[in-house]
């Protein structure tokens, strides 16, 4: 017989998301390594990232959210705006260190919502005016982002 | 007369069959931890599914050799590695 158990693998970006997309579907928070700098200085490479289920919970913007985009890659995104077209509910994301903001999103699409970022095993997280402050720089910052591309 | 050991899965291991590959992810205080994933090949998954009730490692090495067509011997000297190994990393218990 081959080796029956083969420990810790590392899964593939889409192995990953479509895992990420079962659990939290199904009710369970998940933890991970983040990769990537789209989202720095808020979430660093190497960064693990605890995310709870987003079914049933309110999303409001300036909340990080996590996503499978188009190419079935896990996305942790910031919302910057909602909006409604036809009777749907609709999030613009936009990772804090972006400089485009992501194709406007549906709410179904929305997995998960980051409940706790760990840097070397240590929480990290803003409280109080600075989370608040946090929120709204990054949301002018993505709006900035807007019109520069409009006028483009 | 010795009590014959049973093994049954551990109830904080969860099961999923993904693109083709089947793995088990522990929750660690409630969060399914991604860091830490196990593979399980078709043997080590249908293991995982009879362990779903206490085992006996005789009943479990009957099982296999009725499904897959492996030779007895090898059976049990995987089986008992494999096993250890699932006792070892928390996968399974003893009953």
């Amino acid at each position: 017989m081959a080796k029956l158990l083969e420990m810790k693998v590392v899964l593939d970006p889409g192995q990953l998301a479509r895992i990420s997309t079962d659990l939290l579907t199904d009710g369970y928070q998940i933890r991970f390594r983040a990769i990537g700098d789209s989202m720095q200085p808020t979430i660093r490479d190497g960064d693990v990232i605890v995310v709870k289920p987003a079914a049933g919970r309110h999303i409001r913007i300036g909340d990080l959210v996590m996503f499978m985009n188009s190419h079935e890659r896990t996305v942790v995104h910031r919302v910057v705006a909602k909006k409604r077209n036809a009777g749907k509910l609709f999030f613009q994301t936009c990772g804090d260190n972006a400089s485009d903001l992501d194709k406007p999103i549906e709410r179904g699409q929305v997995t998960g919502i980051i409940k706790q970022i760990l840097r070397d095993g240590v929480r990290v997280e803003d409280r109080g005016i600075r989370k608040l402050l946090k929120r709204v720089w990054y949301c002018a910052r993505a709006r900035k982002i807007k019109i520069s591309n409009h006028t483009r | 007369m010795e009590k014959i050991k049973k093994f049954c899965r551990n109830p904080k291991f969860i099961f999923r069959k993904v693109a083709g590959e089947a793995v088990l992810i522990p929750l660690t205080k409630e969060v399914a931890d991604l860091e830490a994933i196990y593979s399980l090949n078709d043997v080590g998954v249908f293991i995982w599914e009879q362990m779903s009730e206490p085992i006996s490692l005789e009943e479990l090495k009957n099982r296999i050799i009725a499904e897959f067509e492996v030779d007895e011997s090898v059976v049990m000297d995987d089986l008992s590695q494999f096993t250890a190994e699932l006792l070892d990393s928390g996968v399974i218990s003893e009953d």
